[in-house]
């Protein structure tokens, strides 16, 4: 992927900047706000990652300034620590996703990837099924079967597995996963992520005795189905 | 003393007020006097005249008294009837009878005398009258003028100096206790005061600003002093973890167990650190602008739901004790994280097998269970950033759990109630809850 990368501080900016090139992406990597919105709109990114508070223009204003101009390209928000409504303002100014700083640079990468396949995806009608190798779902009756026999889940099992299936491979860390299951942004020091993921295995797995759902370790979980 | 020096000048000005206005008065008086007395002798001198045409000269009709002189002189007249100067009519004040020297030698009564002179029949006629009574009265006047004058700049002098030293004394509290707070004694006040006047107002509200900023600045020194207090520990074990994954390295074992302790660690300390942001956030309550409707049965509900399985593999139970929920305006997200404190706080700080019940009684939320509870006299400070039972300073958590619920629940208008769990029989346990209003 060709990501712009907009990052005051040096040390952070060539951490991710290394980071992503090593996971084979192209890096250009800006410093001031002014020149991120003019390389933007000039030239075509898969994916912009904006640190929100920037000299020249902020992060913020530079997503505005492109959602205003019907420029959709996925956005990824980098915010500082303590700002509460910092995701629903970056958000609802058009922003992607949302990572705070500090962050382990797995789940950046994690992000990263998650985004550049939506932008991939062209977005068609709903889909009111999915399936992932044996496994399928019923989106509108919230059913889930595999190897054609009905899997009973509670609704947060049920969307806990669809987010599952369309990660399409992808990994998927415990705070992407309790902001797009549970919709929380904060993070619970007990383990509501793991206990609900080894819930769902205990379904999704034990009765057909194969693993479809992997930890990795320090990173978060990959959704492999078995076809 | 600008009080003082302000109160001489008033005195001053008002000495020199009193001296001009003096002065036009006296000139005003004099000069209508002066008008007065010359129609007196006009109209006395028309009347001897006319007694003289009438009658002729008699001067036994005309004895000398103290303050006129009446005197007649037979002869041609050349003079014009009128006020005229005194030396010309030298001889009105010698003896009848006898015709004075023609010298110019001083005789100080002519001075004060005013003469009213003019011809008569066979002669002239002098009607003079002494101003001295006129002189007299002015001098009585001006005296009691100046020393009605003097009294009263005195007066007024010291009054003021003591209005402004009373004055400055307070001005000089009030800069004092200023002063003073702001060298760093906390304690100073401006104090006393029970006047209710300008500067009595100021005080009082003064008093209640330094109130408040004593209470903040304690509060942010504690706060400053436990934020380094609680990251001593974690510091120090990054520190010591990071030393670790060295010697490691050196040793050419294997040094990521090592590194991924001290990234817990670090990332423990950024959970410090975002709890203590997200409160002071949450303080300013700009969070209230974006307050929705927020309906806590469904609110409970979710969080059983995330939480019940989460607790019941930590061989506690999770009940739902719902009781006509009803819905309030609020943030979702804040009280679904309060509530998910409250129950984190419930699983570190019990033993197994406690049971806990999440509890939505109307407009209030909470947490109870049959854990050991908390000393009654702890209610208030497990609030307090930081603060901690003795006996949990070891586990884990920011230690700012309850801190961020007590800051949410104000937020919405609420207290955070600590009580015994009232479900039990033996008034133990512990039961938190956030009453809200509608």
């Amino acid at each position: 992927m060709k990501i712009l990368l907009l990052e005051d501080d040096p040390e952070i900016g060539e951490w991710v900047r290394d980071g992503l090139s090593r996971a084979g992406h192209v890096v250009d990597w800006l410093e001031n706000g002014r020149d991120a919105l003019v390389r933007a709109t000039t030239q075509s990114y898969d994916l912009l990652v904006l640190d929100r508070m920037t000299p020249g223009l902020d992060g913020l204003s530079v997503l505005r300034a492109l959602r205003a101009a019907k420029n959709g390209v996925p956005v990824l928000l980098l915010t500082a620590l303590g700002d509460v409504d910092d995701r629903v303002e970056g958000l609802h100014a058009g922003a992607d996703d949302y990572l705070r700083k500090p962050f382990a640079f797995s789940e950046l990468d994690a992000r990263v990837a998650a985004l550049g396949r939506r932008h991939a995806e062209v977005a068609g009608a709903p889909k009111t099924s999915l399936t992932a190798g044996d496994i399928q779902l019923d989106l509108l009756r919230q059913r889930c079967q595999r190897q054609g026999r009905p899997v009973n889940l509670n609704p947060k099992e049920f969307r806990l597995l669809e987010t599952f299936v369309r990660s399409n491979g992808r990994v998927l860390t415990r705070t992407m996963l309790l902001e797009k299951v549970w919709d929380m942004n904060f993070d619970p020091t007990s383990s509501v992520v793991e206990t609900h993921v080894s819930r769902l295995r205990a379904k999704i797995e034990k009765p057909f005795g194969d693993t479809v759902i992997r930890t990795r370790r320090g990173a978060g979980y990959v959704f492999e189905p078995t076809s | 003393m600008s009080a003082v020096r302000q109160a001489v000048t008033i005195t001053l000005a008002f000495l020199l007020i009193v001296l001009v206005a003096g002065a036009i008065v006296i000139a005003a008086f004099e000069r209508e006097t002066r008008r007065r007395i010359e129609d007196e002798l006009h109209s006395r001198f028309a009347e001897v005249r006319d007694d003289i045409e009438r009658l002729g000269y008699d001067p036994a009709r005309y004895p000398e008294a103290k303050n006129e002189r009446i005197e007649f002189r037979p002869g041609d007249s050349d003079i014009r009837s009128g006020i005229h100067n005194a030396p010309k009519f030298r001889w009105a004040f010698w003896d009848r009878g006898t015709t004075p020297p023609e010298t110019d030698a001083p005789l100080d009564d002519l001075e004060h005398w005013m003469y009213f002179a003019g011809p008569v029949r066979g002669g002239q006629l002098i009607v003079a009258t002494d101003l001295r009574r006129q002189d007299d009265f002015l001098q009585i006047m001006l005296k009691t003028m100046g020393l009605v004058g003097l009294g009263a700049a005195l007066s007024a002098l010291c009054l003021g100096v003591y209005l402004g030293a009373r004055t400055q004394r307070r001005i000089n509290a009030i800069s004092q206790a200023l002063s003073d707070f702001g060298a760093g004694d906390l304690s100073a006040r401006v104090g006393g005061s029970p006047r209710h006047d300008d500067l009595g107002d100021l005080s009082r509200q003064l008093d209640t600003t330094l109130d408040q900023l004593d209470a903040l600045i304690r509060q942010s020194r504690n706060f400053a002093g436990n934020i380094a207090h609680d990251l001593k520990t974690p510091l120090s074990r990054l520190r010591i973890r990071l030393d670790r994954a060295l010697m490691a390295i050196e040793d050419g074992g294997d040094s990521a167990h090592a590194i991924e302790a001290a990234i817990a660690q670090a990332e423990r300390i950024t959970a410090i650190f975002d709890a203590f942001l997200r409160i002071a956030k949450l303080e300013t309550g700009t969070a209230r602008a974006s307050f929705a409707p927020v309906d806590l049965g469904h609110l409970v509900d979710e969080i059983f739901e995330t939480y019940r399985h989460v607790i019941e593999a930590s061989g506690r139970t999770l009940a739902l004790d719902k009781d006509m929920p009803e819905t309030v305006s609020g943030d979702r997200v804040l009280l679904a994280q309060a509530m998910a404190n409250l129950l984190e706080n419930a699983i570190r700080h019990t033993p197994g097998h406690t049971h806990i019940s999440l509890v939505a009684h109307g407009a209030a939320i909470g947490v109870a269970d049959t854990g050991p509870g908390i000393p009654r006299d702890a209610f208030e400070r497990v609030t307090q950033p930081l603060y901690r039972l003795e006996r949990s300073r070891t586990s884990d958590g920011s230690g700012l759990g309850l801190a961020l619920v007590k800051t949410i629940a104000n937020l919405h208008g609420a207290d955070l109630v600590f009580s015994e769990n009232p479900q039990l029989p033996t008034k133990k346990g512990l039961y938190v809850h956030i009453e809200m209003s509608q």
